[in-house]
């Protein structure tokens, strides 16, 4: 992500196991602030690029409220990322008059999304209500796509609940395979849960998760039209792009580059994955600062640091929020993932990579 | 306390609000005590609170408080000059941006101006039982120990002798005190608050009243009050060490 993320509301109707600003909407009650739609429009002159609308749950604001977001944007590129709950006609009407692309969590169909519960309080939503709610916004995304022609991408957030074992795995690629030919959404990205507190049980286990992202990039190499992340970006930086996503460039927690967050009343942020104790706080005005780098890279890997990694500037010891302990001065829990997928891509590429000495001379 | 052999301490210091009101609420209050502070510990000198201080002046400053010292009978001495540091110093390096300045209230003070700086004698020995393998002894003071088996501490701590918020200059006594209730730190850092503002004192009383927190690992502490956080240099810790603190 680039360019400004809005974050109007934070808070949401859903109650997801291991939803990143779960904690904050615990801290707030999830009762948001009210929101204060020109003091976030006076921010649109901060950052040029795309303007994306977020939350909480952006699917909660009135679609009049949206429209006047959009309008102010006067012709940027616009994106909308949403639990697709709320994606009723008059939103996706709107999204088709501003060609907003929209952004989807979803984890998968019928039980494997049950870590999308359809409450806001976890224990209060049934199995059986987070099926119903599930079985809408599927037909919630295939209406965006089918109906109104819109730009539709897909978050998928693995856990054990959707790819604990190969069968729950494969069922979740034959799902993205189907949409990808049948509504022909091609733009996936594949996330690993990372929760410390209620839900930590749904975590992929390290070992697990490099087993679940090599066989991902297996399914990706399989089918040259499924543009799934973060394989493809892994490639990239493989082979000279520049590096993403944005947790494998060296994020600064305090200064995020990669979001540069508008909350309500028009104050600015960070992305919220790095507010793991529930306070969404403002942006450090000290400019981008790379004090976890400096420990990782001063700490040897065997004792916990990133010291000698041969993955170290494709990585930079990931993303902070998904850090050992939930402690951005740790590395990525899922370190072992990062390092498996990497060698698995670079297996995959070296036969077609450039002879960069050669091409030099 | 398990430490990273060769990890430095650093001279690290970021300041981030909470909220965009506790900015417009506090951050006015901040940059005052920042200032303040200062002019507190000469006046410390000056009131006979204590023989000596010792404080990093730029060359406009230095040349603003020589005339000033000179004017009110103090006595000042150049000890060495340094290069500018990032926030909270754990350390000084040999530099021109900064001299550091001794200011007494009796010549032979400045002889040894380390040893003349009026910390009470128990907190003397403390610091000198950790100083220099732990920069940053915050943890010793609230629970009196080295002991790795630990992690988590709560204390009840007197504002007055409470160095977890001092990296801000928020703080009464001039030096980490040997334990949350030190008698004697709470002496001075009283006699000192007499000479700050009192609508600033009033500021850091309330601050302190606040529960707040001190989490060190990896040569960085964060600290945590509602209203903000610090990010700064500390003990290189191989373990992570938190020291929950409420005030009374």
């Amino acid at each position: 992500m680039s360019g400004l993320t809005l974050k109007p509301i934070l808070g949401c109707n859903m109650g997801c196991v291991g939803c990143y600003e779960g904690d904050i909407f615990r801290a707030n009650g999830n009762k948001p602030s009210p929101y204060d739609i020109d003091a976030m429009v006076a921010r649109y002159g901060d950052k040029d690029g795309a303007i994306t609308l977020h939350g909480g749950e952006i699917g909660l604001m009135p679609t009049s409220d949206m429209r006047r977001l959009m309008e102010a944007a006067a012709g940027r590129s616009l994106n909308m990322q949403t639990n697709g709950s709320l994606l009723r006609d008059s939103v996706l009407k709107l999204c088709q008059e501003f060609r907003v692309h929209i952004g989807v969590s979803l984890n998968g169909p019928d039980v494997l999304n049950r870590d999308r519960r359809a409450a806001p309080h976890q224990r209060m939503a049934s199995d059986e209500a987070t099926d119903k709610l599930t079985a809408r916004i599927f037909a919630n995304v295939e209406k965006a796509r089918l109906k109104y022609d819109l730009g539709v991408s897909i978050i998928t957030v693995l856990s054990n609940t959707n790819a604990g074992d190969n069968s729950k795995l494969d069922r979740c690629i034959e799902w993205a395979a189907d949409w990808g030919k049948r509504l022909d959404i091609k733009w996936w990205r594949w996330n690993t849960l990372h929760e410390e507190g209620e839900g930590s049980e749904v975590e992929l286990s390290p070992s697990r998760a490099a087993e679940v992202y090599c066989r991902l990039v297996d399914a990706t190499f399989a089918d040259a039209n499924r543009l799934w992340n973060p394989f493809r970006e892994f490639v990239g930086n493989l082979t000279g792009a520049n590096l993403q996503p944005c947790w494998m460039g060296p994020c600064d927690p305090y200064n995020t580059e990669a979001v540069y967050a508008v909350f309500g009343d028009g104050s600015i942020g960070n992305c919220l994955r790095t507010a793991k104790d529930g306070v969404p706080y403002l942006r450090s005005e000290d400019g981008i600062q790379h004090f976890r780098q400096e420990i990782l890279q001063s700490i040897k890997f065997e004792e916990g640091g990133c010291g000698g990694c041969k993955w170290w500037k494709y990585c930079h010891g990931a993303c902070p929020a998904e850090a050992v302990d939930g402690d951005w001065r740790n590395k990525s829990k899922f370190c072992q993932m990062y390092i498996d997928t990497y060698e698995r891509i670079s297996e995959r590429i070296r036969g077609v990579q450039p002879d960069w000495k050669r091409t030099e001379r | 306390m398990n430490l990273y052999r060769g990890m430095a301490a650093r001279n690290a210091h970021r300041l981030v609000w909470s909220s965009e009101k506790d900015k417009q609420k506090w951050q006015p209050v901040y940059n005052a005590i920042n200032a303040e502070w200062p002019e507190v510990e000469r006046m410390s000198v000056l009131a006979g609170l204590r023989p000596c201080t010792l404080q990093p002046l730029n060359k406009g400053q230095y040349l603003q408080v020589l005339p000033w010292a000179m004017q009110n009978g103090l006595f000042v001495r150049a000890v060495r000059t340094v290069k500018s540091w990032a926030g909270a110093a754990n350390y000084y390096e040999d530099g021109d941006d900064f001299v550091i300045t001794a200011i007494a209230n009796r010549r032979d003070a400045l002889e040894h101006p380390e040893d003349n700086l009026g910390y009470p004698p128990c907190c003397q020995r403390f610091f000198a039982a950790h100083w220099p393998v732990i920069n940053d002894p915050v943890w010793q003071w609230a629970t009196q120990t080295n002991d790795n088996g630990q992690h988590e501490a709560t204390v009840v701590a007197s504002p007055y002798s409470d160095p977890t918020l001092r990296y801000a200059n928020i703080r009464f006594s001039p030096h980490i005190s040997c334990h949350p209730q030190c008698a004697a730190s709470i002496a001075l850092g009283s006699a000192m608050g007499e000479l700050m503002s009192p609508e600033l004192r009033s500021a850091r009383l309330e601050l302190f009243n606040m529960a707040h927190s001190w989490d060190a690992y990896k040569s960085l502490a964060i600290v945590k009050l509602p209203p903000l956080r610090m990010i700064v240099g500390s003990v290189p810790a191989a373990e992570r060490y938190l020291v929950n603190v409420t005030c009374s």
